[in-house]
């Protein structure tokens, strides 16, 4: 029994590592506290069930329109919210403010063309049939959540240490000043953070709307764990983040062994708040991209 | 037991040595100033007396109290008092309100006081307006009191920031930078107003670049360089020392 | 909520939310105007004093005021224990754990049954007595609301006008100047906190009084970015912006349903407004509809 939690455990953590690459690499990367994710989260998981649902599209083409919808969208608040306040000097809680402003806007205007009950998005056959390994059953999307956010954790290693975009976000979350100097163009790099961690936000609702369906509050929920992830994990390194994920989804359910299943949020909010009090940093100390 | 006096003071950051076992004493009364080059680790060494960082290795001692690693408001409670090389003023408030806040201990400042005993406190209030109007006065910025700290001249910005600092009734006074970025004119007010404050009793530690202000004004003077300290004596004596001379070209 | 007969009882009702919502207005803006401290768990303070009048008062009946003061004073206990060790945090981080004490308070609400009835909330909580007389109509009850709310809302312009509100804003500022000139920054944010999560307790209170009804729900993060958007819109450090702001995000919106919006849109379309109400004034009005000196 423990171990069969042990293992939907890090299922489930493997998920919210997702969602915290997405999140963390915008956070890490330019200290914004960017509420809006969630929005963004959600309205791709909208666009992949009115693609696959109501226009009746193919599993790719609604997957692709859901990408492309979050990469689009989350760049455009850098850029068109976010930036120019910067520009007439706005301070660090007046860009939050905003960002949850845009957060109520779109999460009421899905609500608005979608009514507010849950849909859910139907299932390939394959995904739900469970197999035993020892004496634990894992399902196929349950492997494939696994598989998908492993690969991503280790594809986005790959792409921020060997490839020059990749350093210079590095570059940019150790020390944006530097970065002027160095010749890098730090519009252009925050943008790309955008639209990737956007863009890994879409990914993680796709998954999340196969397996449980979609809702108005999906993002605040996504949005939660991200952040409880990344601080937890450690808000310096791409790595925390998914650490954090891990643990938060075993500690959860594992957690629900002894304690009544109702309080799993209660639980997980409780480490994020021993966290930020103790240990502000997270897990993984302060040095950037592990 | 001296007036003020660090011992054998240090501060790493991660594996660099600002300050590196920092020793002096300083005479009540007087002025004495800090100088080097930049990045000998002066503006280090105040922050470590006023609290703002905590001190790797050694102590810092006031009036015979070890101060090292007091939260900052304590001691400014004791009686030592510091302003910033970048001022850190409350641009949206007015000028007498910049200086209201240097008051200690105030009334008001207790919060059952401010919503239930205002009566009690007006009268404290009405005090506190006339010292302020004093120290005002007392640095040329009286007219100016309900203009806005961010409408002032830079040399009246660098006064106000010594106002708030005198408010404090602080009797130990370390002024980072005071005459940095000012003409002749301002600089002359600024020494004049440190000249004041040592004739009333107060006590000054200042940091500057402006040689000829320093030299001008100081009792004594020490050097710094990579955190060390290299010389120190009166300044006609400093001024001289040849090891002081070569930190001083090398730049 | 009660029948409504009629318009009259209508607008009575729309200006009894209005005087809550300014409760909510000017303890929020306390701790996000004057001191810069963005709270998101506002909503869960408002639960606190909601849920300890709609117990007591249900299940000992006692009376409506003592059950405010409990209120409060339980408020003030958890607040003070909360901001002791998160107001040593910095900006980005002190958000995040109000967030985290917001989903914990409510979390805890739904999920203790014995004590708060869970998921099912309380119903049938009565309206409040005073030495005989009961404040059953909406015009009755609207005196009890609007007295609090000035009440209320003179102690928070008291706190604003005086050498605390003045420490309030120069730490709000420059913290680091703040210190330098003597003042215990941790003593004056956990006494603003408390303040601030004490008087939305009293909020709490008469909402559960009014509604008759309450369940965790209630009291979700969509409440706490709402009084938030209300500070902000009617004007930072300002307590007349406050009531302003409250007037202007409850009392506008309720004129949509004049339009004959379908009912099931109305209600997210002005959580839309709002929103987007949010974008437009920091980006072009971040003052807020009252500037700071205004209406201190």
């Amino acid at each position: 029994m423990l171990l069969q939690l042990a293992v939907n455990g890090i299922i489930a953590g493997s998920a919210y590592a997702l969602l915290a690459l997405g999140f963390g690499i915008i956070y890490g990367t330019t200290r914004t506290f960017h509420f809006a994710h969630g929005a963004v989260y959600t309205l791709a998981g909208y666009v992949f069930y009115h693609s696959l649902v109501v226009l009746g599209l193919p599993f790719f083409v609604g997957v692709a329109a859901a990408l492309a919808i979050a990469a689009g969208l989350g760049p455009s608040m850098e850029q068109f919210i976010y930036r120019p306040l910067r520009t007439v000097g706005a301070s660090e809680m007046e860009v939050l403010l905003s960002s949850l402003g845009l957060y109520v806007l779109i999460e009421n205007l899905i609500i608005i063309l979608w009514r507010s009950d849950p849909r859910s998005v139907p299932v390939a056959e394959a995904l739900q049939r469970g197999i035993q390994i020892g004496p634990v059953w894992v399902t196929g999307l349950q492997f494939l959540v696994l598989a998908t956010s492993l690969v991503l954790w280790g594809a986005l290693l790959l792409f921020l240490r060997r490839t020059k975009l990749g350093k210079a976000i590095r570059a940019l979350a150790a020390d944006p000043e530097m970065t002027e100097i160095v010749g890098i163009d730090e519009r252009r790099v925050r943008l790309f953070v955008y639209a990737l961690g956007s863009a890994l936000a879409g990914v993680a609702v796709v998954l999340s709307a196969i397996d449980t369906g979609i809702a108005p509050s999906a993002g605040m929920n996504a949005l939660l764990i991200a952040t409880i992830s990344v601080i937890v994990g450690g808000t310096n390194s791409i790595s925390g983040g998914v650490a954090g994920g891990f643990l938060i989804g075993v500690a959860e359910n594992v957690g629900i062994w002894q304690i009544a299943s109702e309080w799993k949020q209660a639980i997980a909010f409780g480490l994020l708040v021993v966290f930020i009090l103790l240990r502000p940093t997270g897990l993984i100390g302060p040095r950037w991209a592990k | 037991m001296s007036y003020f006096e660090v011992q054998e003071l240090s501060k790493d950051f991660d594996g660099l040595r600002a300050v590196d076992g920092f020793s002096s004493g300083f005479e009540q009364g007087k002025v004495t100033s800090l100088i080097g080059p930049n990045g000998a680790g002066k503006t280090t060494v105040f922050n470590l007396m006023s609290g703002f960082l905590q001190a790797t290795k050694g102590r810092v001692l006031y009036r015979g109290t070890d101060i090292t690693g007091m939260a900052p408001f304590k001691i400014v409670e004791r009686g030592v008092a510091r302003t910033f090389q970048d001022l850190r003023l409350f641009y949206h408030m007015t000028v007498q309100e910049n200086v209201l806040l240097g008051f200690q201990r105030q009334r008001e400042e207790k919060l059952v006081e401010a919503i239930f005993a205002r009566r009690r406190s007006r009268i404290e209030r009405q005090e506190l307006g006339g010292r302020a109007a004093e120290i005002l006065g007392r640095l040329g910025l009286a007219a100016k009191s309900r203009e806005l700290a961010r409408d002032l001249s830079y040399g009246e910005q660098k006064l106000l920031a010594i106002a708030r600092a005198m408010a404090t009734d602080a009797d130990l006074l370390l002024l980072d930078e005071p005459a940095a970025g000012l003409g002749r004119h301002a600089v002359e007010t600024i020494l004049g107003v440190i000249r004041d404050l040592v004739k009333g009793g107060k006590t000054v530690l200042l940091i500057d670049h402006h040689m000829e202000a320093v030299m001008g004004v100081s009792d004594w003077v020490i050097v710094l360089d990579a955190g060390k300290k290299i010389a120190e004596g009166p300044p006609e004596q400093v001024q001289r020392n040849d090891e002081v001379i070569k930190v001083y070209l090398g730049l | 909520m009660g029948e409504v007969a009629g318009p009259v009882d209508y607008i009575f009702y729309i200006l009894i939310l209005v005087s809550i919502y300014a409760i909510l207005a000017v303890s929020l803006n306390l701790l996000v105007g004057m001191t810069g401290l963005i709270s998101m768990a506002h909503a869960a303070f408002m639960a606190i004093g909601a849920y300890t009048t709609a117990l007591l008062v249900t299940g000992t009946g006692m009376n409506f005021f003592f059950t405010v003061g409990i209120g409060m004073l339980i408020a003030a206990g958890i607040s003070a224990l909360l901001a002791l060790p998160s107001l040593r945090v910095k900006g980005d981080h002190y958000i995040i754990a109000s967030f985290g004490f917001q989903v914990i308070i409510i979390s805890i609400l739904l999920n203790w049954p014995s004590l708060t009835r869970g998921p099912f909330g309380i119903m049938g909580i009565p309206r409040p007595r005073l030495f005989g007389f009961t404040f059953a109509s909406y015009q009755s009850f609207f005196l009890l609301s609007a007295g609090l709310a000035i009440v209320c809302s003179l102690v928070a312009w008291r706190v604003s006008t005086s050498a605390f509100g003045a420490v309030l804003r120069a730490i709000r500022e420059d913290e680091v100047a703040a210190q330098s000139l003597g003042k215990d920054v941790t003593r004056f944010k956990v006494l603003v906190f408390v303040l601030g999560c004490s008087l939305a307790a009293v909020a709490g209170s008469l909402y559960a009084s009014v509604a008759s009804f309450i369940d965790p729900f209630t009291f979700d993060i969509a409440e706490s970015i709402f009084v938030l958007a209300i500070v902000i819109i009617g004007g930072k450090g300002n307590v007349l912006g406050s009531v302003l702001g409250a007037v202007v995000l409850i009392a506008v919106p309720e004129l949509l349903k004049f339009l004959a919006v379908p009912s099931a849109i109305a209600d997210p379309l002005r959580r839309m407004l709002y929103g987007m109400l949010l974008v437009v004034f920091m980006r072009f009005m971040p003052s807020g509809l009252l500037p700071e000196r205004a209406g201190r």
